[in-house]
């Protein structure tokens, strides 16, 4: 049996995206025969099993703790409402980006804000006894933002798909939906509201608090969100080595402290190796020619490993010792 | 707990002398419109189509006034008194989802209604009293709010929407904050325009604006509705602001909180401050509410505070308002309340289809309270 579960959108674009970032890792993700197609292994974690699921059916499977770890977007999470806290965002992985808006119709030429749309449902409802009809499927996150708002003479007309066409359907007034471009709301005759901003959401790398963690699936988990943070400082550091030559040793680490670098190497004699953020490299080692030193060379890194990783400590302090 | 219950059925036996028992199921949709989203988080809701869709009664107030609507005889005063469980859905595991209410709910026409408030406030406070159980009494008066924000006499607009942020824990500080900051450099240059137009031409001038930008009107206002706005935002721009002297009063007078006579006594004094304009309401409004406080003190006076800003959690009250909490059960642990709400009388006759041509001129008000929690009290 698999000490951990992992679950990954099972298509679409947010699929594409997410094994592309495993691969990216190390992690890369192998369907099994494909007599099954749903269950997937990952590349260097014998002990991971990989499950192919919905975003929807991940984010049930992360509150019901049948997953461990999943990727799903940040605004299906915030939905699972009380149940939010059962879950830990990890990572942010900066795809799957959309914003869960609040939208009205275009021609409303005198709602623009969040203030306008409160002003006109309470007109609304004082002459025709109805209450402003918000589309959404996003139930528990619109109910938060206009009650934050102050708006309340409204009633949440659910809505199943195609949210957006449901005011030109004439079965809602304004609507609560994602969106990236914008431009299916406008085709829809619809447009933002400019405080109408409720969440800019993103996939999320999430772990389950109820699901059970055991020594094994939390080592294991550990491990990978060690290799993930590691490629990323791989691909945001490099590696400038530079013989010491004239320079100062005094002031070569000064210069390194400077650039926000970290001393590779303690040892090696007449050498100075230091990590250093990938933009300022260039820079950092002209400066140490400079100074004397030189030659002096940058080197791109696959991997830098940490002696503990940020990610993997913080999410042993987030999911306790339950 | 029996002992309770029957003081409180003899309460509200003497208030009303028709025992009704509402269905348990109730039209989801009465209480989505009467008291908005808000009740998705507070009642159990029943799947089904939205229209027909059903909740378990969250109280008993909402069932009697549709019990009510159902009498052919409206001639004279009339009274409802249930005894019966409701359900709530509740955050924290400690608080019942599931209690017993007893109350009675009072109709009359709306001359006759005040005489009644006290008559309702008496009656719960003496059933608790019968028990040995002397209860903290919170009052209120929703309608002395609205007659503070009238005597201020604000921007229409602003007045709405302070009497709107009311109800909600924190809106009225957010919304006066708001009305007391400089206007916003709003796009109201459309609105100026129009405001200069007649009506006709200001409508059309929208309808040509919308078919330049290829924009189909969605949703559910008319071009009218969206040109009118503008014109009352242009005008807006040019008309004062929320006087700060007004606002101030309103922040005051709503945070008043003492004693009955006390805080009848402030109110009495904001009254009396320039600020205050159109003042008769107001005054009326505040001796209403002392002269209830009078018969309620006849006897012997309950540990009680009157706070202008007291509203209720559900918002159906636009009167009186009581609650009576048991302290010794807990901070605000209530034995129950009540209140005064021809709106919501009204509101439930017009979705009924109207047909009912004396809501408008029909008051109604009363009270519901948990046995089991003065039983507890009791002990």
């Amino acid at each position: 049996m698999s000490a951990l579960t992992i679950a990954v959108p099972s298509k679409g674009r947010l699929q594409e995206q997410t094994l592309a970032f495993f691969a990216d890792c190390g992690l890369a993700i192998s369907q099994d025969g494909g007599k099954r197609g749903y269950v997937a292994r990952m590349a260097g974690q014998a002990d991971v099993e990989v499950r192919l699921l919905s975003a929807g059916d991940i984010t049930a499977a992360l509150r019901d703790g049948d997953v461990h770890v999943g990727v799903t977007g940040e605004d299906l999470l915030r939905e699972l409402g009380t149940a939010f806290e059962r879950i830990v965002m990890v990572k942010p992985l900066g795809f799957g980006r959309a914003d869960l808006v609040v939208a009205a119709p275009a021609a409303w030429l005198d709602v623009t804000t969040m203030a306008d749309l409160d002003e006109v449902s309470a007109a609304m409802r004082a002459r025709t006894g109805k209450r402003l009809r918000v589309a959404t499927k996003y139930l528990k996150q619109t109910h938060a933002f206009l009650d934050g708002r102050g708006v309340d003479d409204y009633r949440i007309v659910e809505s199943l798909g195609a949210t957006e066409g449901a005011p030109a359907a004439g079965v809602a007034d304004v609507i609560v939906d994602i969106t990236t471009t914008g431009q299916t709301l406008a085709a829809n005759h619809l447009k933002t509201l400019t405080d109408g901003l409720i969440l800019r959401s993103q996939a999320q790398l999430a772990a389950s608090r109820a699901a059970s963690w055991t020594p094994a699936a939390r080592a294991t988990f550990a491990a990978i969100l060690d290799q993930i943070e590691a490629r990323e400082q791989g691909r945001s550091l490099k590696l400038v080595r530079a013989a010491i030559g004239g320079a100062s040793p005094d002031a070569l680490n000064a210069l390194v402290a400077r650039m926000g670098g970290r001393l590779a190497s303690e040892s090696e004699p007449g050498l100075i190796a230091f990590y250093c953020p990938a933009e300022r490299a260039p820079e950092a080692s002209a400066a140490a020619a400079a100074l004397g030193a030189g030659p002096v060379g940058v080197f791109g890194s696959d991997y830098v490993f940490e002696r503990v990783g940020t990610l993997s400590a913080r999410f042993a302090e987030a999911i306790g010792s339950h | 707990m029996t002992d309770a219950a029957t003081r409180l059925r003899e309460a509200a036996g003497a208030l009303a002398s028709v025992w009704i028992e509402p269905p348990v199921l109730q039209p989801a949709n009465l209480y989505l419109e009467l008291t908005g989203e808000d009740i998705r988080a507070r009642a159990y809701m029943l799947a089904g189509d939205d229209d027909a869709a059903l909740c378990l009664r969250p109280d008993m107030t909402a069932p009697a006034v549709r019990e009510a609507l159902k009498r052919n005889d409206w001639s004279a005063a009339f009274g409802l008194a249930y005894d019966g469980l409701v359900f709530r859905r509740q955050t924290d595991s400690a608080k019942e989802s599931e209690f017993r209410q007893i109350g009675a709910e009072v109709f009359a026409p709306v001359a006759e209604i005040a005489a009644r408030e006290a008559d309702i406030t008496i009656a719960a406070l003496d059933a608790c009293r019968t028990l040995g159980v002397e209860p903290r009494m919170r009052l209120g008066d929703v309608a002395v709010f609205e007659a503070i924000v009238d005597a201020c006499a604000l921007p229409e607009s602003w007045a709405r929407r302070v009497k709107r942020a009311f109800a909600r824990p924190g809106g009225l500080a957010t919304v006066l904050r708001e009305a007391a900051a400089p206007p916003a450099p709003e796009e109201s240059i459309l609105g100026e325009a129009l405001a200069a137009l007649p009506d006709d031409r200001a409508e059309a001038v929208v309808e040509e604006l919308l078919a330049d930008a290829r924009i189909v009107l969605v949703g559910g206002r008319t071009v009218a509705d969206i040109a009118s706005r503008l014109r009352e935002k242009g005008r807006a721009m040019h008309a004062p602001r929320a006087d700060a002297a007004a606002l101030d009063l309103i922040a005051e007078a709503t945070a008043i909180e003492a004693a009955p006579d006390d805080a009848f006594a402030q109110l009495r004094a904001v009254a009396a401050r320039p600020a205050a304009k159109n003042t008769a309401a107001l005054i009326a409004a505040v001796e209403g509410a002392s002269a209830r406080w009078d018969a309620v003190k006849r006897d012997s006076a309950p540990d009680a505070t009157f706070s202008a800003g007291f509203g209720r959690g559900l918002a159906y009250y636009d009167g009186f308002v009581f609650e009576l909490e048991a302290p010794q059960l807990g901070v605000r642990a209530s034995l129950g309340g009540g209140g005064r709400y021809d709106g919501l009388l009204q509101r439930i006759a017009s979705s009924q289809g109207g047909g009912f041509a004396q809501a408008a001129s029909w008051g109604a008000a009363g009270f519901a309270m948990r046995p089991a929690r003065l039983a507890e009290a009791a002990r």
